[in-house]
């Protein structure tokens, strides 16, 4: 390989890189410096190493510690229904029938709608008084739900809405996913005598731990950072039912001018998010 | 080199200075054609504002000075704040001309951020402005930001709704207790219709007269002080009606509401709201017949929510003169009628109220609205002066809307007495 050869790969690859750098590493290591600096937008509006006073104030603040508590219990619960139910939804799809392709597009058909849209018009259809949901619970006998205004109700229809686009979008990964097993694999099984469930635990599942280690990670990621419903619908209210962490640390931030203590919060979310991406990359490792 | 540099600096800066002057005498003279000078040496300025009719006001201005073009970035109500926080925190030279909300004057003063607008008004110039805009512009005697406009609060309802449910209607000079409000709704309320909210039934702003007028304070006298005051006994009792409202009595609806539009399709029969609601009712040719009164109260002192916005320089900006001058202008007697014209705004002009109050044409629906809210001015009072009146606010939007929802009144306050207090740490060094 000529000499000049060895670099044209790197060469390639370096636009990338330098965007990674810029919109990832440099933000996340100003984040990590604006942690360890007292607040710029105090009234003196100087900025001084202040060491960990930023995480000792967050770790005095009931309010971080309940947004943790909520943040964690969120996603405990909607990642892996998220992925459960993508995964039964791509079986679903990859069924070889007549009209298969238009329940396909209508399955898919949320992903096309942004995240914010959809908050807004969920948010309206919940509405006690004035909601579609509402009006249809209460026109077959049942009582108006507050939904997004109570304490108990607040967290799993957030849990709904996002699950609404997050479900088919992680299908699309899991069908391509599916697609791309090989026909002949699954006939031996068969044909070795393997019932349809046994076929799918045993040859299916373990032949896409690597698609499914992906969207899990993916989805978790996403969710460890989600802002806009809780910004959209709910405030982080009632009594900081949904106050997702993301969201607590903006609010700090650009609402009560305490960067410090936001970029401090951010690196919390991003050290958690490492954490529990680790130990989903330990446990789906593909086992050949 | 140096030399050079230097001499064409002070060129460029005398060709400009000239050409302002020029521009200067050309307005003064009412000349609307801009000179070739001037022309070349137009000065772009940025104001960030979620104003309506900001259009047509800088129109107005650039009319009469066409040196100075004015980019007005439109933004949400929320995000005026949250701009500004960011840009004016990093010493950005962008916005130029500064939305300020009264409450805040104080939080941007202590840091800085606005250019000191002492030298630029005479006391005649500011004598024309109400008592309450003028102190509210000020941070340690030194003033930061003028007003452009100005608010006062009325109760509005639908006169047929009242007839329709057998209640007797308040006259225009007849002040209803929030007792009696309560009752009126409780009647009101029937048949997909309520009773009674406040348009901003969440902020600080229009739910102030609840525990003022028991006769608490709204924060201590450090401007940082909360824990004791706003969880206290009246602040309790205060909240306890407007949780009762809408829990227990359910008079009041719940939720994200526009409660304009409420009020417009007859599903809500009264509501606070201020003279800007005047002409949208005005304007909207509504099927029924609407009224005012003045601001509810508890019997005792009256207490009627004011302040509005502010305009001030951005301490950062490259062109404070040229800033200075749209802001003198705006918040002028022509500039008050300028706004006024552009969108009924209310004005911070003690004269132009007084044409309000005085106008033939408002001694009769809808116009007599205008006059009884001209009236209401004497009896205005200001948001709380604190350097962290963001927080303050946004904690107690967030308890007031837990209050709506239900939560123990008590322990809502109380949760936000705990988290003010924590949030004003910053500013106790």
């Amino acid at each position: 390989m000529a000499r000049s050869e060895r670099w044209t790969p790197y060469l390639f690859l370096l636009p990338a890189l330098v965007l990674l750098v810029m919109w990832r590493y440099v933000p996340i290591v100003s984040g990590l410096r604006e942690s360890f600096y007292s607040n710029g937008l105090s009234l003196t509006g100087a900025k001084e190493y202040v060491g960990l006073e930023n995480f000792r104030r967050l770790g005095d603040d009931p309010v971080f510690w309940q947004s943790l508590r909520v943040t964690l219990l969120f996603n405990l619960i909607v990642n892996p229904l998220q992925v459960a139910l993508a995964l039964a939804l791509a079986v679903l799809a990859n069924q070889r029938l007549r009209g298969i392709s238009v329940f396909r597009t209508v399955l898919l058909l949320p992903v096309a709608i942004s995240i914010n849209i959809t908050s807004l018009a969920w948010g309206l259809a919940l509405d006690t008084n004035y909601g579609l949901v509402n009006g249809l619970l209460e026109a077959v006998g049942f009582e108006r739900q507050p939904f997004l205004r109570s304490v108990d109700q607040a967290l799993p229809t957030l849990i709904g809405i996002v699950s609404w686009i997050g479900v088919p979008f992680w299908t699309l990964f899991l069908l391509a996913g599916l697609q791309s097993i090989p026909h002949e694999v699954l006939e031996a099984a068969r044909l070795d005598g393997a019932t349809r469930a046994q076929a799918f635990w045993q040859v299916t599942v373990p032949l896409m731990r690597r698609t499914i280690a992906f969207v899990l990670v993916s989805d978790t990621v996403v969710n460890f950072t989600l802002f806009a419903p809780p910004y959209l619908l709910t405030r982080g209210g009632p009594q900081e039912s949904t106050n997702l962490m993301m969201y607590e640390a903006w609010q700090r931030g650009f609402v009560y001018g305490d960067l410090g203590a936001s970029a401090a919060m951010v690196l919390v979310i991003l050290a958690l998010t490492m954490v529990v991406v680790a130990v989903q990359f330990a446990v789906l490792r593909p086992q050949h | 080199m140096r030399d050079l540099f230097d001499s064409s600096l002070s060129r460029r800066r005398l060709v400009r200075n000239t050409g302002l002057g020029v521009a200067a005498l050309a307005a003064a003279q009412g000349l609307s054609r801009p000179s070739v000078a001037t022309a070349q040496e137009k000065v772009t300025l940025t104001w960030l504002t979620d104003l309506p009719g900001a259009e047509d006001v800088v129109a107005r201005f650039s009319e009469q000075n066409p040196d100075i073009e004015i980019k007005v970035e439109t933004v949400t109500f929320r995000e005026v704040f949250q701009q500004n926080q960011v840009r004016l925190g990093s010493k950005s030279e962008n916005p130029d001309i500064v939305s300020v909300d009264a409450p805040v004057v104080a939080s941007y003063g202590l840091r800085g951020w606005l250019r000191p607008l002492d030298d630029a008004f005479t006391p005649e110039e500011t004598d024309i402005w109400v008592d309450a805009q003028n102190e509210s512009g000020r941070y340690q005697g030194s003033l930061l930001a003028a007003p452009i406009w100005n608010s006062s609060q009325l109760l509005f309802y639908n006169l047929d709704l009242f007839e329709a449910a057998g209640v007797t209607p308040p006259g225009p000079q007849d002040r209803l207790t929030w007792d009696q409000i309560a009752e009126a709704a409780r009647t009101l309320t029937k048949d997909g219709i309520f009773g009674f909210q406040f348009e901003q039934f969440n902020r600080i702003y229009q739910l102030q007269p609840l525990p003022q007028g028991k006769g608490a304070q709204l924060i201590g006298e450090d401007g940082l002080e909360v824990k004791g005051i706003i969880d206290g006994p009246q602040w309790v009792e205060a909240f306890t009606w407007y949780s009762q409202i809408h829990n227990e009595w359910k008079v009041a609806p719940q939720g994200t509401l526009e409660v304009e539009d409420l009020f417009n399709n007859q599903q809500l029969a009264m509501c606070i709201r201020g003279p800007w609601a005047i002409k949208s009712f005005s304007e909207a040719n509504l099927p029924f017949r609407w009224r005012a009164a003045p601001h509810p109260f508890w019997g005792g002192e009256i207490v009627v929510p004011t302040d509005s916005w502010h305009l001030g320089v951005n301490a950062s900006s490259r062109y404070p003169a040229e800033a200075t001058r749209f802001i003198k202008w705006s918040s002028s007697l022509e500039g008050g009628r300028a706004w006024r014209e552009a969108n009924d705004i209310w004005p911070p002009q003690q004269v132009i109220l007084d044409e309000i109050f005085n106008d033939p044409a408002n001694n009769d629906w809808p116009g007599q609205a205008n006059a009884i809210a001209a009236a209401e001015a004497q009896y205005a009072k200001p948001r709380p002066l604190t350097p962290g009146y963001l927080e303050y606010e946004e904690i107690l939007s967030d308890a007031f809307e837990d209050i709506r929802n239900g939560a123990d009144v008590q322990e809502a306050l109380s949760g936000a007495a705990d988290r003010i207090d924590r949030e004003m740490d910053k500013y106790r060094q």
